[in-house]
């Protein structure tokens, strides 16, 4: 408020300043025109004293000159007293012409008649001395009338001489006044334009200074700002770890628990906990997620990726929940868009994923379509618009303003009734505006919604692929052979996990509780580990320190993969820069754990890809080739029949056969040596003992697949 | 937005400056009443647009 009313004073200030100086310039030019205007009357008072003078000087010679023609009686003086009487004429015109407008009137018309009295009587002295000769001439002079006539206009130019010299006192008193005033004037507007400048210098210095203040205030606060923000991100980092830390136990022993032999009410239960922590991560996530984006810290990747791949991917894994709530889910690709695309895939995935899901759960009859088309193709760029219409119970119109703010649903009760948090739609239109995309939401309450995202990406060439990571890809290659693995982990739930994940995957390991152990394992026993797994949150010697001594101290180029329950955005980046090859967060996923370990375990043993093992075959056999080649014969064409059956019977929910032709299995892949299929094998049969776990054998199924496919190969390449 | 209410800021700055010379010269010289008047209300004018020109450019910066 008071801020305000100075703003104003200011603007009061100036302007009155303003009407002060054009009032004192105003007089003071006014002050200085009536100066000139005084002085050209001086020089003009001067001019008519000096003609004055000389028409007074004119009189008296003109009188001389008559006389000494009346004298002389000499012809030739005729023209010059002519002439000297047309001057005394002209004379007194000017005079008059100049006086006149002013004053003396009375004094000029008598000096006129006195002129033409003057020149009357000079005209008839010549005409007498020229008709009745010089002495009735100097008789005529002699009257004097002539002289009192001369003496009379002398007298009248004295009084208009002594009139006119008030007049100059006047003008010069005058000339003194108005040369005071626009001195005075002057020196006001002066004093004013010293003080304008004074309160403008002032304003700027007080205007400087509090600015000055301002910034150093701004400053402070900005590094106040920037401490908060890293103290906040700590306890971000440091609440995901200790909330993912406790998950990574509950989902892993969880996990564990349902497949062991559990009766129906301890299935549902261990299922309820798995599904309520998993609930809880996406929640975890979802608030990562956008601490991440709101920090600025969320990165996009520009890799090439396959739209239709993708697309096709996501269909997969979303029928799955459509078909549990009996609803279809329909996806149509343009075929004018791009086969490969430049982006970030795992973005828009999170973006759909967020969409489906939310279409997924808010529809209870019809069912989700997906489209993507082309909206827009310019040189290299593609808009790509992807429309995921439902029949859902729909958004009211003056709700769907707000859906995409943070902790907004459309109706309170959603969260009572559907659950959230109420996060997701407000990720994904971050997610889509950093792509510097738009989403936009068209619904109908009670017929369903349709959300448009349009997404700008740069178009690939085919070659480009080539660079994607196969690790990314869905179908994880399976582990070829017996690896030992370095285990780096203080947490004891973690470590149990970890045995049982290993154990189960039969994968040897040795277990540590810090980094100086695993340095000093590493150390001792260098050539029995295939790679590390190391926790970075250790005592004694975290992951990053075990790390730099492992590369520098010993040297080893051994792969090192990085488990942390640090969730966040550059945590990653911490872990490779720290030397390790790859990173995992906590709570461990099976399937991407077991991706990595093949990746490195791949890696580490370019030239061993032998995948069967005929030791035990052999040693059946004692010697017998024959047996053997027939063994592996019968294997190479059996094989493709039973998983051909195994992947229809998986088709069909048929659990009595898929049982069946699994248990089969356990015993031909054993005497191929492919022992690390056997627990895989067991879990199909323990989820078709229950009825249920389709996913789980469809999983299982792929990894067995993916590595019969590959001994059948090498069984093939044996017989030739 | 800004330089619009900039440029017409000063105008009015202009208007008012030269209403006044105009006004004292009338009062100064032949005193008609109308001429007086109108200078009188243009004065008045520009200061009230100045006013109005100031809070806008306030809120706008």
């Amino acid at each position: 408020m008071l801020q305000s009313r100075f703003k104003y004073l200011v603007l009061i200030i100036f302007l009155a300043s303003v009407v002060l100086i054009v009032f004192l310039q105003y007089n003071s030019g006014n002050s200085i025109k009536n100066l000139i205007q005084d002085n050209q009357s001086l020089l003009n008072e001067l001019q008519i004293k000096n003609k004055l003078q000389k028409f007074q000087t004119d009189i008296i010679f003109g009188e001389s000159a008559l006389r000494d023609l009346v004298t002389s009686d000499d012809p030739e003086h005729i023209l010059e007293t002519d002439k000297d009487l047309k001057t005394v004429r002209e004379e007194f015109t000017e005079i008059d012409n100049t006086i006149r407008p002013t004053s003396d009137s009375q004094l000029l018309n008598r000096l006129s008649f006195l002129v033409t009295e003057k020149l009357e009587n000079s005209n008839q002295v010549i005409k007498i001395l020229y008709e009745k000769g010089k002495d009735s001439a100097l008789a005529f002079i002699r009257t004097l009338r002539g002289r009192i006539i001369r003496d009379s206009i002398i007298e009248t130019v004295a009084l208009i001489n002594g009139s006119r010299q008030r007049t100059l006192s006047n003008i010069s008193t005058s000339v003194n006044t108005n040369g005071a005033k626009a001195k005075s004037w002057g020196i006001i507007l002066a004093i004013v334009a010293c003080l304008a400048s004074l309160i403008t210098l002032w304003y700027l210095m007080v205007q400087g200074q509090r600015q000055q203040k301002l910034i150093r205030t701004l400053d402070t606060s900005e590094k106040k700002l920037k401490e908060a923000s890293k103290i906040q991100e700590q306890f971000v980092a440091n609440i995901s770890h200790e909330i993912r830390t406790p998950m990574n136990a509950i989902l892993g022993f969880a996990g564990l628990l349902q497949k062991t032999g559990l009766d129906k009410n301890q299935h549902e239960y261990v299922k309820s906990i798995r599904s309520s922590a998993e609930n809880l991560l996406t929640i975890i996530n979802d608030i990562l997620d956008l601490s991440r984006i709101e920090s600025g810290m969320m990165h996009i990747e520009q890799l090439p990726f396959n739209l239709r791949e993708l697309l096709d991917s996501l269909a997969t894994m979303m029928n799955v929940k459509a078909k549990s709530r009996n609803l279809y889910l329909v996806t149509e690709i343009d075929q004018s868009i791009p086969k490969i695309l430049k982006g970030d895939a795992v973005r828009l995935t999170q973006i759909l994923i967020n969409l489906l899901g939310n279409a997924l759960k808010f529809t209870h009859e019809g069912g989700v379509s997906i489209k993507a088309e082309c909206a827009e193709r310019k040189n290299d760029m593609a808009s790509v618009r992807f429309s995921i219409s439902d029949t859902g119970i729909g958004i009211d119109t003056a709700k769907q303003k707000t859906i995409f703010e943070r902790f907004h649903q459309a109706q309170p009760e959603t969260t009572r009734r559907y659950g959230g948090t109420g996060l997701g739609l407000s990720i994904v239109k971050q997610l889509v505006e950093i792509q510097n995309g738009t989403i936009s939401i068209t619904s109908e309450p009670g017929k369903g919604s349709v959300f448009t995202v349009v997404l700008p990406y740069q178009i690939s060439n085919d070659a480009e692929t080539a660079g994607v990571d196969p690790s990314s890809l869905l179908v994880a290659e399976p582990l070829r052979k017996k690896i030992k693995v370095l285990v780096a982990e203080d947490n004891q739930m973690n470590q149990k996990l970890l045995q049982h994940l290993l154990a189960q995957w039969q994968i040897d390991f040795d277990m540590v509780h810090n980094g100086a152990e695993a340095v000093t394992a590493l150390q001792e026993r260098q050539r029995d580990y295939a790679m590390v797994l190391m926790d970075i949150q250790m005592p004694e010697v975290d992951g990053y320190t075990a790390t730099e001594k492992i590369r520098h101290d010993l040297n080893l180029e051994i792969p090192i993969i990085a488990m942390t329950a640090h969730a966040l955005t550059g945590e990653r980046e911490k872990c490779l820069g720290a030397g390790m090859d790859d990173y995992i967060s906590k709570p461990l996923n099976e399937e991407e754990l077991y991706k990595l370990i093949n990746k490195y375990a791949q890696g580490n043993r370019r030239n061993d890809t032998s995948v069967i093992d005929l030791e035990y075959l052999k040693i059946i056999s004692k010697g017998d080739e024959v047996f053997e080649k027939n063994m592996i014969r019968s294997f190479s064409t059996q094989m493709p029949e039973e998983l051909k059956r195994l992947k229809s019977s998986i088709i069909d929910k048929n659990y009595e056969q898929i049982s069946s032709i699994a248990h089969n299995l356990k015993s031909t892949l054993s005497f191929m040596g492919l022992n690390q299929l056997t627990p895989l094998l067991q879990q199909i049969e323990q989820e078709c003992k229950k009825q249920d776990g389709i996913n789980r054998i469809s999983d299982n199924f792929t990894l067995i697949s993916a590595t019969c496919q590959l001994a059948i190969i090498e069984a093939r390449e044996l017989i030739s | 937005m800004k330089a619009k209410y900039v440029l017409l800021f000063l105008f009015c700055v202009l208007a008012l400056a030269a209403s006044e010379y105009i006004f004292l010269s009338e009062l100064n010289n032949h005193q008609r009443f109308f001429i007086l008047l109108l200078t009188t209300i243009a004065a008045i004018a520009s200061i009230v647009a100045i006013f109005l020109c100031y809070k806008r450019l306030e809120s706008s910066i």
